[in-house]
């Protein structure tokens, strides 16, 4: 597929040099063989509409394209001002996301466009477009992953690591991040299946006690975040009293964990630990964690 | 009909919050745009060096953003 094949069938909309867009409707505005030759710059919708998805890699994203190319498809690229365009096939479904592969790597897809490069003269590598690889759709749609991935900078293993990983400290360790921790274990709560819902429920609210036990959440906030999920999940449909039975067991079981730990730690440290024990039924404000870091 | 976008420039408070987040997303410099279509009704534009993203709603913004 030649270069200018390539433009001519594909709906493009002209862009001013800030890369917004020249048109009242935004990318809606884009046709094929519309004639671009006085256009300050040619966007290019993707997905769905001109069945291209592009993994746009900018200089953060350069160490990642490097690691996986030999793991990547043969695919066209596009030079681009700061770094690199792959063109795949549109994948159903593949929508815009900024980091849920690796940081400096965005994907384009429905409801995204792209600046046509090679029309400002930048070089090419034509090549037939490949398919989006197993492994990289597996990064690029799991969804409770990319959320966490586009939150922050942990990494993800480490994340689940924390969770699911072998016990250490009794099985219970502080809360890093603690919005991106409560996500995943609510989005777990969320998609339970009839027949895991009980469980994951407890499984979560003994989560959210460890963080209340930390002092880094408030318990009432925990109750109405868990209430929400079973909400969702249509466990609140079949008893609102039992869901609310099954997430104060779990809280509190929760809580009685990270005392536990912070007792084990207390007596193998020393005086000078972490944090002092909570008191079951202690008003455990946030900040109490960093308040009781001072002191150390 | 004008042949530009119509960009409004009131925004609310949240997004506000969304356009500073952003101005910085993926470690990127980005800049969110709040349009108008020629028939009403609103839609996003979230614009980079290499293109951007479309949104039709608050929602879907936080969507590709990747915030809740």
């Amino acid at each position: 597929m030649s270069l200018n094949t390539a433009l001519d069938a594909l709906p493009i909309f002209p862009c001013k040099i800030d890369k917004s867009p020249l048109t009242p409707n935004g990318f809606y505005n884009a046709i094929a063989g519309a004639d671009y030759s006085h256009w300050p710059r040619v966007g290019v919708a993707t997905g769905v509409v001109s069945g291209i998805d592009v993994i746009d890699i900018d200089p953060d994203g350069l160490p990642w394209l490097e690691a996986n190319r030999a793991r990547l498809p043969l695919t066209r690229e596009h030079k681009t001002l700061r770094g690199v365009h792959l063109l795949l096939k549109h994948h159903p479904g593949m929508r815009n996301s900024n980091r849920r592969i690796a940081k400096g790597v965005d994907i384009r897809g429905d409801g995204g466009y792209v600046i046509w490069w090679p029309r400002e003269g930048y070089p090419i590598i034509d090549r037939t477009l490949a398919e989006w690889p197993e492994w990289l759709l597996d990064l690029a749609t799991i969804d409770a992953h990319s959320d966490l991935r586009a939150h922050s900078d942990v990494d993800l293993h480490a994340v689940k690591g924390r969770m699911y990983g072998p016990p250490s400290h009794g099985g219970v360790e502080p809360t890093g991040n603690l919005k991106l921790r409560s996500t995943y274990v609510l989005n777990k709560v969320e998609r339970a299946q009839v027949g895991e819902r009980n469980r994951l429920l407890f499984w979560g609210s003994c989560r959210h006690g460890e963080m209340i036990g930390e002092g880094r959440m408030k318990r009432e906030v925990a109750e109405r975040l868990l209430e929400s999920a079973a909400k969702t999940n249509g466990l609140w449909r079949d008893g609102a009293a039992d869901v609310r039975a099954t997430i104060r067991s779990g809280i509190e079981t929760g809580i009685k964990q990270w005392q536990a730990m912070i007792g084990d730690k207390a007596s193998m440290q020393g005086p000078h630990t972490y944090m002092r024990p909570l008191k079951a039924g202690a008003d455990f404000s946030v900040g109490t964690r960093f308040r009781a870091k001072a002191k150390t | 009909m004008k042949d530009e976008l119509d960009v409004v420039k009131e925004l609310t408070i949240e997004e506000m919050g969304l356009a500073a987040i952003a101005s910085n997303l993926g470690g990127r410099q980005r800049e969110l745009l709040k349009c108008r279509y020629p028939e009403g009704g609103i839609f996003y534009l979230v614009i980079d060096d290499d293109g951007g993203f479309q949104a039709e709603s608050i929602e879907e913004l936080k969507e590709y953003m990747g915030v809740e």
